[in-house]
């Protein structure tokens, strides 16, 4: 499971790219282009990137309502979702969606999910189409810290392990469910330790550590594939930002926010590992960074002058026919 | 032709299509039981039996018993509808839909919308329904209503075999959400079934009785007795039309209207409690359209605005009765 | 054209009249007939009338049935003048029908085809070929279909909504003919409609007032029934069962308002000619049927509605003195054995001799030209069971009391019978009407148009009047407003009018002058 070169530049180009779309999402949303709200991934880029380097664009995500790093990591086109974002009919979901419901089925994407605790139960039925018609296919389904304490996520382990399901329970702990703080909040701390009280292997890495994230999913991808049903995994994470764009953020601690940016960024992390043990050149982030900052600065003009959905988008996509 | 139960027309049903199409899988509590006991497989087939033999015909893989989890189970078929599996979901009575509603409501609902038309969700969720055997109030509620209000639902409840079992399969053809509700005292009801396969389109409401004086506008069990009113009414030559919505979403509101322009009269009647119910959504289309078709005030039986009772002698007084409709129908003509 | 058939068609009688009913056919099909025979009884506006034959021969046809109202110049009948076959008859029919034959030329005014539905129905009644389908007006649905559309061909029953369905097969529609717009590709009801009527025919859904529904169990004991106790009590007054009423009052009982309502709903329709002393059997249900209104109400209806809207009335009253008028019809009803005069013919003569000398109210208007009458044509309104009329006494002026009261009683009793000829009842140049019996002190009266103005005679009664400056005397007095026209009689003049004939009426013997 040695990293290649190639390996390495495309987990680097999909964190680059989170973060950079996340931080122009930030703008754009105080800008006024963004309806809504908007819940930013920053900080967790290497917990979506080390989980779905390791799926095919077969197998199946569900997310959260801090779903883009995970639908960009999955393939997700980065017009679409800015489009999407801005509520332009040109969207993966013609502007029906918005930031939190972001979904592109042919990509392997069910969807960021609003519902906090959404995604497990889908994840797991998609595990179950996978067995059901013998494809080889897996799921996994992000959860926060918060999620994790949702009877659907304890339901849907417990399914997963009756039904032998070929998924994986990823689950991001960046230490606080909206406004509350995770050690609060999760009764025993330990979210790793209740999946494994179902009955399936799991693990607690530092989801910091791009590598670390990235040897755990592999494993348990691994073992779904080869029939040996489903993993947890409790990665804990840093959020960059508020519980969304705009939150005063008044429950952290002293100096917590400038800690985290200088000390606990991920990316930081990767690229400080792979140029001092000389496995990529900076010129090489450098240039990926340039071709990204291109990339979204099209991705919002576009988003920008795209139409509006019609009116009679309103009505349409309710039913197949009805 | 061939005359059959409703349990047996769903099951023949459910069982024809499982060989027809290998990616329908049948998912609930005990639809098959006996999953990891000493007994016997298929020691259920629903507490009803309509999912009996199954199991020994499509083993364990595509009759799925589920802990008794609705939340769990239900969303995994939701995702498993998206992903390339036509799941029918046994809820087993439509009661528990409290603890998996955001399953229903949230996720499958609403699936297709938020996603930009760019998927399907192809899961039937066949449920129990209705009072009159002292099951009492958390297994006895007509849900229809509340569930015939969330768009991205389909809503059917067939009131005999023959439309059970066209029903069923439009519903499990059907690549949106379907909730197929089923009366629990009507399973032994028997009528002509064909073997063959037939569709009944949704939102096509059917006449089971007809005439011009009055319409009466039911579904599910309260077609029968709104049957009987209609043959107690016919020997004093007044003569009703007879609705069966079949499906109360869609509602087929044209044949609801087209009816009471010819009549002039309108009664509905309708098991679900009063407020917000079908009855009160049928009076107000037909108020809002056909106001001027009226001849008198549109009436309706319901349940009154409380709980399923357990004891005999008030659940009696719960559903609404033969007497009661057709009280309500004679004060209607005479109006 | 036939030479040996001739049609007898709805004849018109004087020009008001646009359309009258068959009441009674007086003969039948087969019966030799003979010139000026009585043939049918038909029902205008105004009057039943006999229509009798112009033509000597054999009846041969009749086309319309008892009951149909068809408008003038519709034919009704077939009269053979010589001897024809059936065929014949058959041929000859078709071609009226066509249009080949023209039968209408004495009538200006030819029913436009809107208004010739009802004579296509009769029509079709005995001629199938007709692009309408046999007569089905019955009081519930009223429906022609055009040719085109005819012909229920036992459909693919998925083809059409089931009231869809029924209805197109009760009306023999051809359903596979009409587009269809409903859910699932289905024909509805709407479609129907709109193919009926976009080839012309007609296609009207009216649903039963009321239903009479046996009254098996509605006699049940209703001592289980919640209620208030005054409505129990009132129920059982009114002889109501409570099974028969809402249940509007607090705790879902019935109350009193229930009980009220459901005696009304139950109560039978008032029988206005039935003795008022009958006592109500609630039990008695009798169904509220709308009918339609009769030839004479309509005309009724039609007329004072236009008057009201179209001549802007104007009411002046005036106080009346009767006792010298009382006194001198008793004289002459006391001195002549041919005189029963009434107080009414003395106001028809003072009228008279009031119109003659104001000839400014003697008018008749209709709309655009005033014409002077050259005498006063005092129109009496006369009631009937189901209207009223107003018979003519004409040149009132020229004419003594008991001769005015002679005719007018003659007039009085052949309106009652319906046998007043056309002549007796249209026109007039003024018109009087009578509730004093009723005891009625004063009303407004809606004009008759053509006339101009109308006067309303009210109830006479006792008064104490200022006799000189410090005595009292009694005095019959009655009251008597006239509405005038506006457009045309001015206040000045109505009023001149008034006490013109306050003078007559006051001093008889000026009109006896």
């Amino acid at each position: 499971m040695a990293l290649q070169e190639k390996d390495l530049l495309r987990a680097y180009r999909l964190m680059s790219t989170i973060r950079q779309f996340e931080s122009r999402v930030d703008t754009e949303f105080q800008q006024g282009n963004i309806p809504g709200f908007v819940h930013d991934y920053s900080g967790q880029e290497a917990v979506a990137t080390g989980a779905c380097m390791h799926l095919t664009k077969d197998d199946y995500v569900g997310s959260t309502h801090r779903g883009h790093g995970h639908c960009i990591a999955k393939g997700c086109d980065i017009k679409g979702m800015m489009a999407e974002i801005m509520g332009r009919s040109t969207g993966l979901c013609r502007g029906k969606g918005g930031s939190m419901h972001i979904a592109d089925i042919n990509q392997g994407m069910l969807g960021a999910n609003a519902i906090v605790g959404g995604a497990p139960p889908l994840a797991i039925g998609a595990a179950l189409s996978a067995k059901t018609l013998g494809t080889k296919n897996v799921s996994l389904s992000f959860t926060g810290d918060g999620g994790s304490n949702q009877g659907t996520v304890f339901e849907s382990m417990n399914l997963a392990v009756v039904l032998q399901l070929p998924t994986i329970f990823m689950f991001e702990n960046n230490g606080y469910g909206e406004h509350t703080a995770a050690k609060y909040a999760v009764g025993s701390g330990d979210i790793a330790g209740r999946a494994a009280g179902f009955g399936m292997p799991a693990k607690r890495v530092d989801g910091l550590d791009f590598f670390a994230v990235y040897d755990a999913v592999g494993e348990a991808v691994e073992r779904a594939r080869s029939g040996g049903g489903p993993s947890a995994i409790e990665a804990s994470a840093v959020r960059f930002g508020g519980h969304f764009i705009g939150d005063p953020q008044l429950y952290r601690g002293e100096g917590e926010h400038e800690r985290n940016r200088r000390d606990n960024d991920c990316i930081k992390i990767f690229s400080k590992k792979v140029i001092s043990e000389k496995m990529l050149k900076k010129s090489q982030l450098n240039s990926v960074d340039k071709e990204i900052a291109q990339l979204i600065d099209t991705a919002v003009e576009e988003g920008l002058s795209a139409p509006w959905p019609s009116a009679e988008e309103l009505l349409t996509d309710v039913y197949s026919n009805y | 032709m061939p005359i059959k139960s409703i349990r047996q027309a769903i099951n023949e049903t459910l069982k024809n299509e499982m060989r027809r199409d290998s990616t329908i899988v049948v998912i609930g509590e005990d639809v098959a039981g006996g999953a990891g006991s000493d007994g016997i497989d298929d020691a259920a087939g629903g507490v009803f039996g309509v999912t009996k033999g199954l199991v020994g015909e499509f083993g364990r893989e595509r009759v799925i018993d589920t802990p008794i989890t609705e939340a769990g189970f239900i969303g995994m078929a939701a995702g498993a509808a998206c992903t390339g599996l036509r799941p029918v979901v046994e809820l087993m009575f439509v009661d528990f839909i409290g603890v998996c509603f955001d399953q229903v409501f949230n996720q499958t609902a609403k699936f297709r919308y938020m996603f930009g038309g760019k998927s399907e969700t192809p899961l039937v969720i066949r449920s129990m329904v209705g009072a009159g055997i002292g099951a009492a109030a958390q297994h006895s509620h007509m849900l229809h209503p509340l569930l015939a209000s969330v768009p991205g639902l389909k809503v059917a409840l067939p009131s005999n075999a023959y439309d059970a079992k066209g029903l069923l399969l439009t519903a499990i053809r059907d690549n949106d959400p379907v909730i197929f509700l089923e009366h629990k005292l009507l399973y032994d009801m028997k009528c002509e079934v064909p073997d063959e396969d037939y569709l009944i389109p949704f939102g096509q409401a059917a006449f089971t009785r007809e005439g011009d004086d009055i319409t009466l506008v039911s579904m599910s069990n309260m077609v029968l007795n709104c049957n009987q009113v209609a043959d107690n009414l016919a020997k004093d030559g007044i003569n009703a039309d007879v609705i069966d919505l079949r499906t109360v979403s869609p509602i087929d509101e044209g044949a609801v209207l087209e009816s009471v322009e010819v009549s002039g009269r309108l009664l509905i009647v309708d098991e679900a409690s009063e407020r917000c119910s079908m009855a009160s959504e049928i009076s107000s289309i037909v108020a809002e359209k056909a106001f001027k078709s009226l001849r008198a005030p549109i009436a309706k039986v319901t349940a009154p605005h409380t709980p399923v009772p357990f004891t005999p002698t008030l659940e009696k007084l719960y559903v609404p009765s033969v007497e009661r409709i057709e009280q309500a129908a004679r004060m209607t003509l005479e109006a | 054209m036939s030479d040996s058939l001739v049609a007898v068609v709805m004849p018109k009688w004087g020009l008001e009249m646009v359309e009258g009913t068959i009441t009674e056919w007086l003969v039948k099909v087969g019966d030799p007939i003979s010139f000026e025979q009585d043939l049918v009884d038909i029902e205008t506006s105004k009057i039943v009338n006999t229509l009798t034959s112009h033509q000597s021969g054999t009846l041969v046809r009749i086309l319309a049935q008892e009951g149909e109202l068809l408008d003038v110049g519709t034919p009704i009948a077939i009269i053979a003048i010589k001897e024809t076959t059936e065929s014949e008859v058959d041929k000859y029919v078709a071609e009226i029908n066509d249009g080949v034959v023209s039968l209408a030329t004495t009538y200006s005014e030819k029913p436009s085809s809107q208004e010739g539905i009802s004579d296509q129905i009769s029509r079709a009644n005995s001629d199938s070929t007709a692009d309408v389908s046999p007569a089905e007006i019955d009081d519930k649905i009223d429906f022609v279909i055009p040719k085109s559309l005819q012909g229920y061909d036992n459909t693919d029953a998925t083809s059409a909504t089931p009231v869809a369905l029924r209805v197109a097969k009760q009306h023999n529609v051809a359903i596979d003919s009409i587009a269809a717009t409903g859910r699932h590709e289905r024909v509805t009801l709407d479609d129907i409609r709109t193919a009926v009527i976009a080839a012309g025919g007609r296609f009207k859904i009216a649903q039963k007032a009321s239903y009479k529904t046996s009254s098996d169990g509605r006699a049940a004991d209703d001592s289980d029934v919640p209620a208030t106790p005054i409505a129990r009590r009132l129920a059982k007054k009114l002889g109501v069962s409570l099974n028969d009423c809402r249940r509007t009052g607090r705790h879902q009982r019935v109350s009193k308002a229930d009980v009220e309502l459901a005696a009304f709903k139950l109560a039978p329709t008032p029988d206005l000619s039935a003795p008022a002393a009958k006592a109500p059997e609630v039990k008695e249900e009798a169904p509220l049927e709308a009918k339609p209104l009769s030839g004479m109400r309509r005309t009724i209806a039609k007329r004072l509605q236009e008057s009201k809207l179209e001549a802007p009335h104007f009411r002046a009253c005036i106080d009346v003195e009767l006792d010298a008028l009382l006194s001198l019809r008793k004289q002459l009803n006391d001195s002549r054995t041919d005189a029963n005069i009434s107080i009414n013919d003395c106001f028809i003569k003072a009228t008279a001799m009031a119109l003659s000398a104001t000839p400014k109210v003697n008018i008749q208007f209709d709309g655009k030209n005033v014409t002077s009458m050259p005498h006063a044509d005092i129109a009496v309104a006369v009631a009937l069971e189901d209207g009223l009329i107003t018979p003519i006494v004409s040149k009132a002026e020229t004419k003594g009391l008991v001769e005015i009261s002679n005719e007018m009683r003659e007039l009085a009793t052949r309106a009652k019978i319906g046998k007043l000829k056309p002549a007796e009842f249209q026109g007039g140049s003024f018109s009087l009407s009578n509730l004093g019996m009723f005891g009625v002190s004063q009303f407004d009266a809606i004009i008759n148009p053509p006339q101009a103005a109308i006067l309303a005679i009210g109830a006479s009664e006792r008064r104490l009047l200022p006799d000189g400056d410090s005595d009292m005397r009694q005095a019959t007095i009655l009251t008597l407003t006239l509405s005038s026209d506006h457009r045309v009689i001015d206040g000045a003049i109505a009023a001149k009018f008034l006490q013109t004939l306050k003078t007559f009426i006051d001093q008889p013997a000026m009109m006896l002058g």
